[in-house]
């Protein structure tokens, strides 16, 4: 054995004398990273069965359903409010009309000149033009 | 589940020592065989037994550990550190009939930092065949390349070694 093969076999024997020992504690932080993953791919799993796709479609229509009822009430209250307040309104107007005694809810006077005035001026203008008319016409 | 507490019983050190030694980063090795037994317990069912279960543990710990030093590459190195065994997370059993001239400690000690020096394909092959006594054979097969290859890779790793330490030969 030359120098070179006896160096070589010293350096082979440091080479097998170094070693690292396994760690305990990887092998449960992988058995806690196996157990949360199986955790999580059941649900997965679950979407992916037919139980999961009839519980998705049941979900759809029940919320499908619950909107549409509380559109459909939602327009029933407003029908209502509405019909309610036109009918009050149109009552009460009727009311008023045929409580009213010609002057339109105004004070007396002024229903009766602003109601007048206009005939008045007119009528004493055509009275004064037709006497004038008269007095002028033999 | 069960299996994969055996296969840590029968070959968790062999993987750290392999992990720890390409990567010679004791908590890095660690992630790295957790990692592995995780894809072990992924592979399992398609594991046809054609290569033997320790080749085909080391062969996921051998190309989980290249990921690493690709990334590493970017990331920059590892701080330098005096003990090389300690930074490694490596332990030296004492060698019984050793040459009393020589300094087995820090002879080995010496190696560790001139393993350090050498690229990732040359360590990978002094590890698996001085380390962990893998045959040629199988360790053409773990990291799939030609014997020839793995044979070229040793003699230029030994070369390296061997002109490292020279100054410590009698």
């Amino acid at each position: 054995m030359n120098g070179d093969d006896r160096f070589d076999e010293r350096i082979t024997r440091l080479l097998a004398a170094s070693h690292a020992s396994a760690n305990p504690a990887v092998l449960e932080r992988a058995r806690a990273r196996l157990a949360e993953r199986e955790s999580a791919s059941g649900f997965l799993a679950f979407l992916g069965r037919p139980v999961a796709l009839a519980t998705a479609a049941g979900l759809l229509v029940v919320s499908i359903a619950a909107s549409l009822a509380i559109v459909s009430s939602e327009r029933a209250a407003t029908a209502v409010t509405t019909a309610t307040a036109t009918q009050a309104s149109g009552g009460s107007l009727v009311a008023a009309l045929l409580d009213d005694d010609g002057t339109y809810g105004l004070p007396a006077e002024l229903a009766s000149s602003s109601v007048n005035a206009p005939s008045d001026a007119g009528s004493t203008g055509s009275a004064g033009q037709s006497s004038d008319s008269n007095g002028v016409t033999p | 589940m069960a299996a994969l507490g055996e296969v840590f019983a029968r070959y968790g050190g062999a993987m750290t020592t392999l992990a720890a030694s390409m990567l010679r980063n004791r908590t890095e090795a660690d992630d790295v065989v957790e990692d592995a037994l995780l894809r072990i317990h992924d592979a399992a069912p398609g594991f046809r037994g054609e290569r033997g279960l320790r080749t085909w543990s080391l062969r996921i710990v051998a190309n989980l550990c290249r990921d690493r030093l690709r990334r590493r590459k970017f990331q920059g190195d590892l701080p330098d550190e005096p003990d090389a065994f300690e930074r490694a997370g490596l332990k030296f059993d004492p060698i019984a009939d050793w040459d009393g001239a020589l300094d087995q400690r820090v002879m080995a000690a010496a190696l560790e930092r001139a393993i350090d020096s050498l690229p990732p394909d040359q360590r990978e092959v002094v590890v698996l065949r001085h380390r962990l006594d893998l045959s040629h054979a199988d360790m053409a097969e773990l990291l799939n390349v030609p014997e020839g290859t793995i044979k070229s890779r040793l003699a230029r790793a030994l070369a390296v070694l061997r002109e490292h330490l020279k100054g410590m030969d009698t």
